[in-house]
């Protein structure tokens, strides 16, 4: 379509997100000043996690909640790993997009057999895929360096002033690859592509009869969400420096899809307030590291059980109530009824 | 013109053969109806038309091109839209949003690329198009509730009022009538005709023998995946095979 | 015939695992993420059960018991499991898969935190081996084989010629024709968990009584199990019985030929395959 028409044809909420985030950044930007390093690293990974929940979540909107999300995003790793620490290195600009493109490569090709499967079968072959390709990893040693993995990865050279050796200047780098896949992503979600997954997400039988290509619809966002963390896995090798297969072990992936989790998948930042819920759940308890899955798995379990809708819904519902407070104030009514 | 050309279709399962050899043949601006006891082969034989089911032989050729073993969305792109027994609705979206979401094909046609039905709103602008449909299919009081609030009935005229939205030149109809209660019945049987007037030619599966024979111009019988009996109402209500077919389950519906 | 003893032993290993969570799945029609860690369990009261009992009664005796104690210790679990979690969800077979997933992290930190994070092993009790036809087979494995063949065995008559096993057959193929005939679905399910639990904790026991017993020894046998279902196909028993013989040839013979390192890779293919082509598996049924 023309510009003119992409302008016009712009959802108003996506206009709000842009001047939202607009107003957030220069507070992200400042915000590591504020911290220790330790913080500062604790806020990179953040970061770098929140990149993958985001393309975890255009998964989920496609009614699938996949198992090989974590092992996909180290293939954009290994890529960069490999590449970086050559005799004559690669750049990491193409590393990163080349990662990300392997990524979405690999996606493309089991999204035949494993698109096929439905809810927990779905969630089975993707578990299936994800370790085979990290047991990969760990065979293939002359390539992937196997159970030792790879170090010494280089930061990408610096630009515009900014070292991306530190921390901070790292993070500049992540905050600015996350804010613009967030933007991008938003504004998917709200297109009428976005909102045709969900549509066959809801209802496939009916969506393929009215001429929609449901597998089509189905594959792009699987293939999408892969492609964001391949980008997301590629960051995370420069960040560390070094990595290893279980870097993309079970415990990240059980992180991220406890994250939907808990904090929901309906809306967009659902996702994020979980993995900030699960993400400080772990900091709070460093010292006693051993029961944080169990306090995950706990928290998990607590949600579905006493709590559908996830921390998203208690934001929401939170707003209404605010709105509800502040326009009562100004009448003399008894307290109005909540529309649910 | 002939819209539908079913060309001795097989299906088997298997060793299962459910559908054995069916040819049927429907012209233009027809309402036909397909009536067979329960596992006669009837649902089959409409998946296998819409695509939803690949026949193992035989061909199927809607306004003369051929459409067997292609994907429904295809076959829904070329005309042919059906509903699905047990509901089909997008149940979380509203009226309104599920009616808009049946012009998906539409997004970004203009009025010349489609073929339209003069007696239908042009497609090229949705919002009007879908105000039309709700308003024709006497949706337009519930427009923004939530689909799964309306009663089934409402529910049954929705999801032909969304399959309308995609501008079918066949409507296939699976079970439109199935658990309504005789109002709600008469009223969707009432919606089926006055389609007809619109041009669009509709094919009903259906095990209320009695409706099927008041609204159906035509009427295709079958059992044991064969056809047994093709005619107007009175011929098939008269003809033994049929009457055979049925043998002591008239009862169930008299309901 | 060293190739043919070790495709035997691990196909009935692979089996052994597999067969639990294909009865639930096929039952259910809900996957129990902690399956692994219920079967970690059984391995561990192996362990405790020798470190406790080794001096009052022989080897053998406290193998047994381990398993009576095992199977019965983790079988509750399994129904307490199924009336707080799955009576609670039973609508949503998703939401039990991701309940169950979060319960296998707690199982895993529980026992890391009681017991330690370090594997342990257990002191061979069949010690020894025999040689038969060039092939060294020691007895613990054949003893272990064995043990795995009266497991399948009981299992079997007890689907196939007790009443409550065939009510359980019969709520996997129909469950709406099962409801009307009366059989109770709650018994169903309590049934269905404890067999299907149990069933993992003695495949512990056995295998704990061979491997190294770890926190996290069903995790890592998870995935192989998940695929054995697949390609076995859903509500299958039978389809589970070839498809771990399948894995189990498969496994085997790339490991003999020294390509070993590829056999996740190549059993994850193989399962990618059957998708494709078969999507309900090798013997399964339609959804």
């Amino acid at each position: 379509m023309t510009i003119a028409q992409f302008i016009t044809s712009t959802p108003r909420r996506f206009v709000y997100a842009c001047i939202g985030t607009a107003i957030a950044a220069p507070l992200l930007v400042a915000l590591p000043h504020a911290l220790s390093s330790y913080w500062q690293s604790v806020l990179v990974i953040f970061t770098l996690n929140a990149i993958m929940i985001m393309g975890y979540r255009l998964i989920t909107t496609m009614g699938g909640w996949s198992f090989s999300h974590v092992a996909t995003a180290g293939l954009g790793a290994y890529t960069t790993a490999i590449l970086m620490t050559l005799e004559v290195p690669w750049s990491f600009w193409i590393t990163l997009f080349l990662g990300a493109g392997i990524a979405g490569l690999f996606a493309l090709l089991i999204a035949y057999p494993v698109l096929r499967t439905r809810h927990y079968y779905f969630f089975l072959s993707t578990f299936a895929a994800g370790e085979a390709l990290r047991q990969g990893y760990i065979q293939f040693k002359g390539i992937t360096g196997g159970g030792f993995g790879i170090a010494f990865i280089p930061r990408p050279e610096g630009f515009l002033g900014i070292d991306f050796d530190t921390t901070m200047g790292f993070y500049y780098l992540a905050l600015t690859a996350a804010l613009i896949i967030w933007l991008l992503l938003y504004r998917f979600d709200l297109s009428r592509l976005g909102r045709t997954i969900k549509a066959v997400a809801a209802n496939e039988e009916l969506s393929e009869s009215i001429g929609i290509n449901t597998w089509g619809h189905r594959t792009l966002p699987f293939v999408l969400g892969s492609v964001i963390a391949g980008f997301a896995g590629s960051l995370s090798a420069n960040f560390n420096g070094t990595i290893n297969p279980m870097d993309f072990g079970s415990i990240l992936m059980f992180k991220l899809v406890a994250a939907a989790i808990v904090g929901g998948v309906s809306t967009f930042f659902g996702p994020i307030l979980g993995l900030l819920y699960l993400t400080a759940l772990e900091e709070a308890f460093r010292t006693w590291a051993e029961w944080v899955p169990l306090l995950w798995g706990a928290s998990v379990i607590a949600v579905l059980m006493l709590w559908s809708g996830g921390l998203e819904m208690a934001v929401i519902r939170g707003f209404k109530l605010l709105k509800a407070f502040l326009l009562n104030r100004n009448s003399n009514h008894s307290a109005k009824t909540l529309d649910s | 013109m002939t819209i539908l050309e079913v060309n001795n279709i097989e299906k088997k399962f298997g060793k299962l053969v459910a559908v054995k050899d069916i040819s049927v043949t429907i012209p233009e601006g027809q309402i036909r109806g397909l009536i067979g006891p329960n596992g006669s082969g009837k649902t089959t034989t409409f998946h296998l038309i819409s695509g939803f089911l690949k026949p193992t032989s035989g061909e199927v050729k809607f306004r003369g091109a051929r459409i067997t073993g292609k994907a429904p969305h295809r076959i829904a792109k070329k005309g042919l839209v059906r509903t699905f027994q047990l509901t089909s609705v997008y149940r979380d979206m509203s009226v309104r949003e599920n009616v808009h979401m049946g012009h998906h094909i539409h997004a970004g046609r203009t009025t010349s690329e489609t073929e339209q039905n003069s007696k239908f709103p042009s497609v090229s602008s949705i919002e009007d198009s879908t105000s039309w449909i709700l308003e024709f299919m006497g949706l337009s009081s519930e427009s923004e509730a939530p689909a799964r609030m309306l009663p089934a009935g409402m529910q049954r005229v929705l999801s032909i009022a969304t399959a309308l939205a995609v501008r079918p030149k066949l409507l296939m109809l699976d079970e439109p009538l199935a658990g309504l209660n005789p109002t709600e019945k008469s009223n969707v049987a009432q919606k089926i005709s006055s389609l007809r007037d619109h041009g669009i030619t509709i094919l009903l599966v259906e095990h209320d023998v009695r409706s099927v024979l008041s609204i159906c111009d035509q009427i295709t019988v079958i059992n044991f995946g064969e056809k047994i009996a093709e005619g107007n109402a009175d011929e098939i209500t008269s003809n033994p095979s049929v009457i055979e077919a049925y043998l002591g389950k008239a009862e169930s519906y008299n309901a | 015939m060293q190739i043919l003893a070790n495709i035997v032993f691990l196909s009935s290993f692979y089996l052994s695992f597999a067969v639990g969570l294909a009865l639930v799945f096929g039952v259910m029609r809900t996957i129990n993420f902690a399956h692994g860690e219920f079967y970690m369990l059984g391995g561990y009261a192996l362990w405790l059960l020798t470190g406790v009992l080794s001096n009052n009664i022989p080897d053998g005796g406290t193998f047994i018991i381990a398993m009576l104690v095992g199977a019965g210790v983790v079988g509750t679990l399994g129904m307490l499991v199924q009336l707080s979690l799955f009576e609670r969800l039973k609508e949503q077979p998703f939401s039990i898969f991701m309940a169950t997933l979060g319960l296998s992290y707690v199982l895993q930190v529980i026992v890391v935190k009681t017991i330690g994070p370090m594997g342990r092993s257990v002191p061979a009790i069949f010690p020894g081996f025999i040689m038969f036809e060039g092939a060294i087979l020691p007895i613990q494995r054949i003893v272990v084989l064995g043990f795995t063949v009266l497991m399948m065995a009981g299992l079997w008559y007890f689907l196939m010629r007790t009443d409550l096993g065939r009510a359980v057959r019969a709520t996997a193929q129909n469950k709406t024709g099962a409801m009307l005939q009366g059989i109770s679905m709650g018994r169903i399910a309590l049934t269905t968990m404890f067999v299907g639990s149990a069933l993992a904790a003695i495949s512990g026991t056995l295998m704990g009584s061979v491997l190294m017993i770890g926190p996290f020894m069903g995790g890592e046998a998870l995935w192989r199990a998940f695929i054995i279902i697949i390609v076995g196909g859903i509500g299958s028993l039978s389809g589970t019985v070839v498809a771990a013989l399948l894995f189990g040839v498969i496994d085997t013979l790339m490991t003999a030929f020294g390509v070993g390192k590829f056999t996740a890779m190549v059993d994850a293919i193989i399962m990618l395959l059957v998708l494709s082509f078969m999507p309900s598996g090798l013997l399964g049924a339609r959804e």
